[in-house]
């Protein structure tokens, strides 16, 4: 059984329509829901829309849920289709930050180390973010959320070689964009 | 093995914590309503449905109010019945005898050049009082209901013609009127309410 426990008690009580029962489920994965949000969308205020579509969807539909498939992968499908659907925003980063980044890295350790990791975390993402949304996904569920091939062929609804695929594409992009990332860092091992 | 690449990807785009408004802005798309909540709403809706319905119907009853009360005059002088609840000539008698057992206050001038001659009561629901009247040798008949408008003045005026019988109805004051007659009697009949006009005098002498 895929549910079990106080997570299918849960489940249950929220078929019913108990109202504290949705704060809980929603305690339980808002942080997952929003950082797929966050991370595929580059943007809070658009995270927060996904957030709350993705909740508002998952509680008005919750009675469709058997228990069939893994609520997770259930939940990750609604979270899926909420970013998928959402039109593609344009990229943060502007060219300034390049610039900067190029400068800090070129100096090596500085005053603005902390400022630096922050610049770079946005480089990763935005570069993250420009790339075509099916591989965006398969990025954002590997490395926000962890999951495997499997989970995520379960969450996309499509074979592991596709996600394999997907995810050898976008990691052939990723290197060659971020580059100095993998200079700095050391590369891909045992690439 | 987990290559350095894979830690800084997932070092950048670790998960995060979501904000505390995130429910508030949850809650603003409004939750799915508990099932005592939904039949709550269900019964406030059918409620409201059947108040709605009533007013209605009462609003349709109260507009038919003046039709009715055509339809009884019609009959009334179609079938020329004599029997009267209370008879006389006398304006002003009549007034007060169906003010005190219909509750109807009808305006009725104390001359005029119809004449009248009595009045019967028809209960039917609420008083109707039916005056009869004639102008020659032709009868006619003042029917009064309780109607819904408080207008000084003829509201919901309608007038026709049926078997050769002049058919008008208004509301006025409270009151649902309906007149039958024959047509050419018609204005001056309406001397049974107003004061008296040349067009009564013409006729009444006519």
């Amino acid at each position: 059984m895929v549910l079990e426990g106080t997570g299918r008690e849960l489940i249950e009580s929220c078929q019913r329509g108990e109202r504290d029962s949705f704060r809980t489920l929603f305690e339980a994965h808002k942080d997952k829901v929003y950082s797929i949000a966050l991370r595929y969308s580059g943007d809070e205020a658009e995270a927060m829309d996904i957030a709350q579509e993705t909740f508002l969807k998952l509680f008005s539909c919750i009675r469709d849920f058997r228990g069939e498939a893994s609520f997770e992968s259930w939940l990750y499908r609604l979270v899926v289709n909420s970013c998928l659907d959402r039109k593609r925003r344009g990229r943060r980063l502007l060219p300034l930050v390049d610039g900067l980044l190029e400068l800090v890295r070129a100096s090596g350790e500085g005053v603005l180390h902390t400022l630096l990791r922050a610049e770079l975390s946005e480089r990763v993402r935005a570069v993250v973010g420009g790339l075509p949304p099916e591989q965006r996904m398969v990025i954002v569920l590997r490395y926000t959320q962890g999951l495997s091939y499997e989970e995520i062929s379960d969450a996309l609804g499509c074979s592991t070689g596709t996600v394999a695929s997907r995810l050898n594409r976008a990691h052939k992009v990723l290197e060659r964009r971020l580059a100095h990332l993998v200079e700095t860092r050391g590369g891909r091992d045992g690439q | 093995m987990v290559n350095k690449f894979d830690t800084e990807l997932s070092r950048h785009l670790r998960a995060v914590t979501a904000p505390e408004a995130l429910w508030e802005r949850i809650q603003e798309g409004r939750l799915p309503q508990q099932p005592v909540e939904r039949a709550r709403w269900r019964l406030w809706a059918f409620a409201a449905a059947l108040a709605a319905m009533v007013a209605l119907c009462c609003f349709s009853l109260r507009s038919d109010t003046t039709s009715y009360v055509a339809q009884l005059a019609a009959r009334d002088l179609t079938a020329g019945s004599e029997q009267l609840d209370f008879r006389s000539s006398d304006a002003a008698e009549i007034r007060a005898w169906v003010k005190a057992n219909a509750g109807l206050d009808i305006p009725l001038p104390a001359e005029h050049s119809v004449r009248l001659i009595g009045v019967s009561l028809i209960r039917d629901g609420g008083p109707v009082a039916c005056i009869s009247y004639r102008i020659g040798n032709r009868e006619g008949r003042l029917v009064v209901a309780q109607g819904s408008s408080a207008a000084p003045q003829h509201r919901a005026m309608s007038h026709g013609v049926d078997q050769g019988t002049a058919l008008t109805s208004w509301v006025m004051q409270g009151q649902a009127y309906a007149l039958a007659t024959a047509p050419q009697d018609l204005r001056a009949a309406c001397v049974l309410c107003h004061a008296e006009g040349r067009a009564g005098r013409k006729a009444a002498g006519s």
